[in-house]
């Protein structure tokens, strides 16, 4: 029958703080230097005058990196300090033969680390708001965040620790399992992607997802707890940074707080583990009996997977899109055979002993046909992505990357029905064009290349990402079902020359755009040689008389000529027709203030803001000879020396 | 009373205890005999709640002992590598177990220090490791349990701290009717302290009896035959071991003393006399038949 005493015992917790005093004083001591000490030793500086503001932003800094560091690393400390006799047999045997329940012992120990760590924090957080209180600058939401901060981060990364020292029987081991599982789902991910976007035709690897960050609690809490600094607001939504910050907030306590609470689950689970973990496990790398096999194959994915397509790459020399079956023959043995290494180094942890290989063959058959089987999915496309582009009326919207080495280098946004049909067009050119792309050697210099990346945003909120490197050549432009035709129409569809017109990244609200001045830069050829190069700053006024004549441009569909190869700097190019007839080279860039722009992570010195700057973003534009109400409003106000076009 | 029934304990497919079977009866000091590796420390692991067995039950006075702290308040434990903590003294041990155990005596512990004249500031792991075994009987004794479980309790410990230890002990037995469970290889000093006596072997216990009833129940006869012969002797005999040097003859009965010298008649012998066995000859002989025949060893 248990009682309460079963669950706590005193004299234990107070012994677990005798012995484990010095990481206690250690971790306190840091924290002072970072908090208290610190804001003293600045406070204290009579060359710097701190405001209210900017000591509530430092103390909200140590909860971000800082914080998350060493929560992170500490957690981990006190879990080993706090359950390192789960690793040692004698200790084990000890501790358990007293009379006291698994979940007292579990229930002490881990109320001992926390009381250390909250404790310290406590402290801290606490001369921090003397100090700051003696020196006028005190700030009970920076104090109040920072700590809340901080502790749920220590909850978390404690728990998570404990977790995975629960798990194994060796001290060492639990640091490793606790490091590598902080990183392992944007790790694999990494791994994953890396090897679909060689292998799988039309696999987007563009860009590095935080997909799977939440996964990765270091990864994920570095990237979202942020402290922000408040702006007063006009009405329209827009920052009014001549008046100065207003404030400081924390941004991301929530994801601390659903970590917080993911921290208590894993707690839970971890005293669960423990009830079941038998004593005579200590001593193993994994202490837990149904995990033995999920660490055995984890490891052999995982080594197959980094190992694999590294010794690959070395071995292969496999370039980023290296379709081939060859290629993919090549890796899917370079992973088996790593696969292979960290089966067995798994099996010789796990048994304590290298001879292993008689006993466990028939695991390591089972990875052997596991990757055979993921090597020949592949080519065969069993899945069907690789020839899957969606029905147009399930397309709500697209966006793409068009990246050549002609004149259309930027990313577009289509709505409209023809638009979309044309990028559904391109997209099967470029599926049709498997056999030429896949058999291309790209360790060999090819003479024009494109990047074609597709975001189809399906009706029901579907994101469909395709991603495509081309190797293109201009002849091609005669057959109609090449890529390079396909993709040549569809960037000379309306939409996307607008966009082209207008640079393509405007901010997303245009009303909150104030145009606050230019630049033109003209050179002049004659006879296909450079005769004299003319610029020019445009005022507001000019640059505004400028963006009215660009978008009037765009209402009459004064479309510009685009080129996937290479133009010369006339803007001619052979193998398309002459964009000026006269030989000139015509840019422009206009100058903007976004209202509606939001800092994100201003440091403290941005509070010396400038008033005076007048922009913070601007776009490029290359007049063409189509764009006529933009050439002749420069002409206009004898801008250029041009002949006026109708 | 402590009971074993039927426990069955796999180590990576290992049967450490294979179906362990005993009864150790209330007030008893009970002797576990068994060759290396019988299961004796595995037994006493799950004794003391560290070790939960596969199949079977354990109970102490019918309550088993797994997760039940109340029953593991009423035993104390000394196991061949009894834990401390590294930074310890002898006096925060002491602490450590009074926080435990409700009953820790801290008068007796202020008594025994006399007894064991080690200084209780002193760090343990700084102590030898008789000293060591000193501390542990030392803690154990004042946690005043209704249950002594030994672990080779005297090993490290000269000739007169085993004498005072085992006679602090069958002073609790006498005084407070504590259950002494002893595993020990050292069978002469069993034989003088055990009145309960159970034989293990290959994860099982073989025999349990008293020591009484295990004395009277296998005998060493010497026998002396007129020729240098084999004699045939009565086949209603269970004869644990025979050898001969030229015509005298010693035999190994499994019975009682009596009802064999009178079979023996039959076979006529020049002289005959029963001589009464050791612990250890009876050890060696009753695990006889379980392969573990002592076997002569040529160098």
């Amino acid at each position: 029958m248990p009682s309460v005493k079963s669950y706590f015992n005193r004299e234990l917790f107070c012994g677990t703080l005798r012995r484990t005093w010095p990481l206690w004083a250690a971790y306190t001591f840091v924290w002072l230097l970072l908090l208290p000490v610190k804001l003293f030793t600045d406070l204290n500086d009579r060359h710097v005058v701190y405001s209210r503001l900017s000591v509530a932003y430092e103390l909200l800094n140590s909860s971000d990196s800082t914080g998350v560091a060493m929560a992170a690393v500490f957690g981990i400390f006190f879990a080993m300090a706090m359950f390192a006799y789960l690793t040692n047999p004698r200790a084990t045997n000890g501790i358990h033969a007293m009379p006291i329940r698994r979940e007292g012992l579990f229930l002490t120990h881990y109320a001992a680390g926390l009381f250390c760590q909250v404790t310290a924090l406590l402290v801290s957080f606490a001369l921090s708001a003397l100090i700051t209180a003696a020196f006028g600058v005190f700030d009970f939401y920076s104090v109040g965040a920072g700590l809340l901060a901080n502790l749920l981060l220590v909850l978390f990364f404690y728990s998570f620790g404990v977790l995975c020292m629960i798990c194994t029987g060796q001290v060492l081991a639990g640091a490793v399992f606790y490091g590598i599982l902080n990183f392992l789902a944007v790790g694999m991910n990494a791994l994953l992607t890396t090897f679909a976007g060689n292998f799988l035709y039309g696999y987007d690897n563009r860009f590095f997802t935080f997909s799977a960050a939440p996964l990765s609690p270091v990864v994920n809490i570095f990237h979202r707890l942020h402290a922000h600094i408040l702006w007063p607001q006009t009405q329209d939504g827009g920052n009014v940074r001549d008046s100065g910050p207003i404030g400081v907030v924390l941004d991301g306590l929530d994801v601390v707080a659903v970590y917080a609470a993911v921290g208590l689950v894993l707690a839970t689970l971890a005293l669960l583990l423990y009830r079941t973990r038998k004593s005579e496990m200590t001593g193993n790398t994994v202490a837990i009996t149904w995990l033995r096999p999920v660490f055995k194959y984890g490891v052999s994915l995982c080594s197959a997977f980094s190992l694999g397509q590294l010794l690959s790459y070395f071995v292969f020399q496999l370039t980023e899109s290296a379709y081939t079956v060859g290629a993919l023959v090549g890796t899917i043995l370079c992973m088996i055979l790593s696969g292979l290494i960290g089966y067995y180094a798994a099996e010789m942890l796990l048994k304590k002993s290298f001879r292993v290989f008689r006993a466990s063959w028939k695991g390591a058959l089972a990875t052997v046909i596991v990757f055979v089987l993921v090597g020949i999915s592949f080519p065969l496309d069993l899945t069907g992505y690789q020839s899957y582009v969606p029905e147009q009326d399930e397309i709500e919207r697209a966006r793409i990357d068009l990246y050549s080495d002609g004149n259309i280098n930027d990313h577009f946004e289509l709505t409209e029905s023809e638009s979309i049909a044309l990028l559904r067009d391109a997209h099967y050119a470029c599926i049709l064009d498997k056999p030429r792309q896949t058999s291309v050697n790209r360790q060999e210099p090819q003479e024009y290349y494109c990047h074609f990346g597709i975001d189809y945003i399906l009706t029901d909120g579907t994101l469909v990402s395709r991603c495509y490197d081309l190797a293109l050549t201009p002849e091609m432009l005669t057959d109609p079902s090449s890529p390079e035709s396909a993709l040549t129409k569809l960037a000379e569809c309306t939409e996307i020359t607008q966009q082209r017109i207008l640079g393509g990244r405007l901010p997303s609200n245009p009303e909150s755009m104030r145009i606050t001045g230019g630049y033109i830069d003209c050179s002049y050829y004659r006879g296909g040689e450079f005769d004299r190069n003319e610029d020019a700053e445009l005022d507001a006024i000019q640059a505004n008389n400028v963006f009215i004549a660009l978008m009037q441009d765009c209402v009459e569909g004064n479309i510009a000529n685009a080129t996937l190869f290479e133009e010369n700097e006339q803007g001619t190019e052979p193998t398309t027709k002459p964009a000026f007839p006269d030989e000139y080279y015509l840019n422009l860039e206009l100058w903007y203030y976004d209202a509606s722009d939001t800092p994100h992570t201003a440091a403290v010195e941005t509070y010396k803001y400038d008033a005076t700057v007048e922009y913070n973003a601007s776009f490029y534009t290359r007049v063409t000879p189509e764009m006529t109400a933009t050439l002749n409003t420069l002409r206009a106000m004898n801008l250029i020396d041009i002949p006026l076009y109708k | 009373m402590i009971e074993v029934r039927s426990v069955i304990k796999t180590f990576d497919g290992f049967r450490a205890l294979d179906g362990a079977t005993l009864t150790v009866p209330k007030g008893a000091i009970y002797g576990l005999v068994g060759p290396n590796g019988a299961g004796k420390t595995t037994l006493l692991r799950h004794l003391t709640g560290v070790y939960r067995q596969d199949s079977g039950e354990i109970t102490f006075e019918g309550v088993p002992v797994w997760e039940n702290s109340y029953v593991k308040a009423s035993i104390a434990s000394i196991p061949d590598d009894w834990h401390y903590f590294m930074q310890s003294s002898v006096r925060d041990m002491m602490k450590y177990y009074r926080g435990f155990y409700p009953r820790f005596d801290s008068a007796r512990y202020e008594k025994l220090k006399e007894v064991f004249a080690i200084d209780e500031k002193h760090m343990i792991r700084r102590l030898s490791k008789g000293q060591q075994k000193q501390v542990a009987f030392w803690l154990a004794m004042c946690c005043m349990p209704d249950y002594l479980l030994l672990d080779e309790p005297v090993d490290g410990l000269d000739p007169v701290m085993r004498r005072q230890v085992w006679s602090l002990i069958m002073q609790d037995v006498a005084e407070n009717g504590t259950t002494v469970l002893v595993s020990s290889h050292n069978l002469r000093e069993l034989e003088d302290v055990c009145d309960h006596v159970g034989v293990m072997n290959k994860g099982k216990v073989l025999l349990e009896r008293s020591l009484s009833e295990l004395q009277d129940n296998t005998v060493k006869m010497q026998l002396v035959f007129d020729s240098d012969e084999e004699p045939q002797l009565p086949a209603e005999l269970t004869v644990l071991h025979r050898s001969h040097v030229g015509r005298v003859h010693t035999v190994i009965f499994r019975g009682n003393a009596k009802t064999i010298t009178e079979r023996l008649k039959m076979c006529s012998p020049l002289f005959m006399e029963a001589i009464p066995l050791t612990l250890e000859e009876i050890f060696i002989y009753e695990l006889g038949g379980e392969d573990y025949a002592v076997r002569e060893i040529v160098l």
